[in-house]
């Protein structure tokens, strides 16, 4: 039944219809040529909001693992001193200690004095609190359990030393009879208890003879005092400790680097608004119709060049180079050159102050393509905030900027290419200046080598544009890379 | 001139020029169909604009399983379609008393310009208008049309039937000026 109603009516339409055309008006293809570029100035804008987000996150966590770093290196060297003075407080109420106790209480004598480089150290922060013994407790194994606690705390791997420290951590009521019977044979000999090799610089220990070991029955003595030693832990976990990495320090004193980056261009431009009678009126005029258009354009940007840096102190760097910069911008101009032989060219507003014998007419929008190329000098500070096999160093400075050329391309082919160099017939300035600043975080790899990565922002200090009527110049967000060749 | 290849290949690059060639290939035909499915022509040329810029913004999408123009045509259709679909929101189509046709009963519309023909599509309602292209047009069957526009089967075949008398009533109100389904028009 359907098909039956297809062959009879809906053939005749289906044959009526088939192939029929019909041209749409103008208006529909300017219509989706307007939609179409709005669509790739969002895209564009949102590849431009990446790489600021990119570029801006790579600084901010430079600048945060730089501060980091700088507070551990900072909190080290501060705990250094602490543990230098410490120890020299230590050393001297050590000797202190020894001299008052030497005759009545060799064992907490000797406790103190059998610790080895690093417990004198980690010493520095402990508490020693003394109190009276009551003479019951004198002959009690946790007296000099608690010493021996202390000292196994201690990294000593000396076998010999763990061997006169179990001698000397033993109750004195052990103590005392083995001591006599090793000097059976040898009873006016001096014994030394610990070995000098293991520990010369304690003499007051190493000449300790038998003589001055107190008898069990003086143990007795109301002198003797318990020793608790509490320890304190250091702020600062080991790994950080600096002069275990001291070695790690690289002395990198000149460089040479080649390296790229690509980011987004943002062109600053702020308009005179200006009357139709201004001088030239025509071109403030193309001016105000066109501009709006470019200022809220944005692109994309590259560079490659060739960078060189020098060590002028500890942490302070001086660095140069030579970058070619391109600028590439998409935006919608309504204005076009018609030359002498009738030939359409783009035309931008940029160009309205230009002298030309050219003659300008507004069009229809369409699409331009704007590559500004310049040669960048720059000269910067840099501060090494870790220099190690991972470094990480922010820069500042200047750079001098020479145009070379700025080439308009409409992207649908329709009109003519137009490029402007540098010179006195130019709208560019032939110079300019901008502020740039960055960070870059460095992996070295082997000797000579280095390689990194290097957010940074291009900021201008002076427009690019001569017109005293309108101000325009470019912030750039970049990310790149750099390899590194160390001199050495 | 550009073959169908390179007109894709430019496309996907979002070359404005092969857009331009793409466009100016296919919109006349597109704007046949947009008109059809459309109450005039300023509806059409909408239809049109936004059809080509979602060709334009899918066309990486593109597998080649199908003629680019069988392609293009069934964008052209969903967004025509979606444009008076609040339309058909708003009157929903009901079912109508079936107008029996004389099925053996011959038509030629040779003798009418599109234009004329184009008008007599877009004089009918809105729901008659789109069953009718849907189904005499480009050939979907009741079933399918019921599941595009959310209606019934019943729905759809009557609302066709409808659409055929109305048009059948246009034609022979012409015939009367002008002779039997234009065969003798003036």
């Amino acid at each position: 039944m359907e098909n039956m109603e297809r062959q009879k009516f809906d053939d005749a339409w289906q044959n009526a219809l088939s192939g029929a055309e019909q041209s749409p008006s103008e208006n529909v293809w300017t219509a989706i040529d307007n939609k179409l570029t709005a669509a790739e100035g969002g895209t564009m804008k949102r590849r431009v909001i990446f790489y600021q987000r990119l570029a801006a996150a790579s600084i901010l966590f430079a600048v945060v693992l730089g501060s980091l770093t700088a507070y551990y290196i900072n909190e080290n060297s501060q705990s250094n001193n602490r543990l230098a003075d410490g120890k020299l407080n230590h050393e001297q109420s050590e000797n202190q200690f020894s001299e008052n106790n030497s005759g009545n209480n060799p064992v907490v004598s000797n406790a103190l004095t059998d610790n080895d480089q690093l417990a004198d150290d980690r010493l520095a922060n402990d508490k020693v609190v003394e109190k009276p013994l009551a003479s019951n407790q004198l002959n009690e194994a946790p007296l000099v359990k608690d010493i021996k606690g202390v000292r196994n705390n201690s990294s000593r791997s000396n076998k010999q030393a763990d061997v006169s420290t179990q001698e000397v951590t033993r109750p004195m009521n052990q103590m005392q009879p083995v001591l006599l019977a090793d000097n059976k044979e040898r009873a006016s000999a001096e014994t030394n208890v610990v070995s000098n090799k293991v520990r010369p610089r304690h003499q007051n220990f190493a000449t300790l003879s038998i003589k001055d070991l107190p008898s069990p029955e003086a143990n007795v003595s109301n002198n003797v005092k318990e020793v608790t030693i509490i320890r304190k832990l250091p702020a600062m976990p080991a790994s950080m400790m600096a002069d275990s990495r001291k070695d790690k320090v690289y002395n990198e004193n000149f460089w040479a680097s080649v390296g790229a980056s690509t980011g987004n261009y943002s062109p600053q431009v702020t308009s005179t608004p200006s009357a139709l009678t201004a001088t030239p009126a025509f071109g403030n005029f193309l001016r105000s119709q066109s501009t709006a258009n470019h200022a809220n354009s944005k692109g994309t940007a590259y560079s490659v060049g060739l960078h060189v840096a020098t060590r002028i102190s500890d942490r302070w760097l001086l660095l140069g180079g030579v970058n070619y910069l391109n600028q590439t911008i998409g935006y919608t101009s309504n204005l076009a050159s018609i030359s002498a032989n009738n030939t359409p060219s783009v035309y931008a507003a940029d160009y309205a102050n230009k002298q030309s014998n050219s003659n300008i007419a507004l069009t229809s929008p369409y699409e331009i393509n704007s590559v500004n190329e310049l040669v960048s000098v720059p000269v910067q500070a840099g501060y090494l905030i870790i220099n190690r096999k991972v470094g990480v160093q922010v820069n500042s400075g200047v750079a001098t900027n020479f145009f070379l050329q700025n080439t308009l391309t409409d992207r649908s082919g329709q009109l003519s290419e137009y490029s402007e160099g540098a010179g006195d017939s130019s709208p560019y300035k032939g110079l300019n200046w901008s502020a740039i600043m960055g960070s870059e975080i460095s992996y070295k790899i082997g000797d000579q080598y280095r390689i990194s990565f290097v957010p940074g922002l291009r900021y201008p200090l002076s427009a690019e544009l001569k017109s005293p009527s309108s101000s325009y110049s470019s912030i750039v967000w970049d990310v790149g890379f750099r390899f590194r060749y160390i001199f050495k | 001139m550009l073959s169908e290849k390179e007109l894709l290949k430019g496309c996907v690059k979002a070359d404005r020029a092969a857009q331009k060639a793409l466009y100016d290939r296919y919109c006349r035909k597109m704007m046949v169909l947009c008109q059809r499915y459309s109450r005039s022509s300023q509806e059409a040329e909408d239809s049109l604009q936004e059809g080509f810029i979602k060709v334009f913004s899918s066309i990486k999408s593109f597998r080649e399983e199908a003629k680019l123009e069988t392609w293009i045509t069934r964008i052209m259709i969903n967004t025509a379609l979606n444009n008076q679909r609040q339309k058909l929101y708003l009157l929903p189509m009901v079912d109508v008393s079936e107008i029996e046709l004389n099925q053996s009963e011959e038509i030629s519309l040779a003798a009418f310009n599109l234009s004329e023909l184009v008008a007599m599509i877009q004089s009918l309602p809105d729901g008659c208008r789109m069953v009718f292209n849907l189904f005499a047009v480009e050939g979907y069957s009741h079933k399918e049309i019921g599941e595009l526009l959310g209606i019934s089967e019943g729905t759809s075949k009557s609302q066709y039937s409808r659409a055929k008398s109305l048009l059948k009533v246009k034609l022979n109100l012409h015939d009367t000026v002008y002779g039997k389904y234009g065969e003798a028009k003036i």
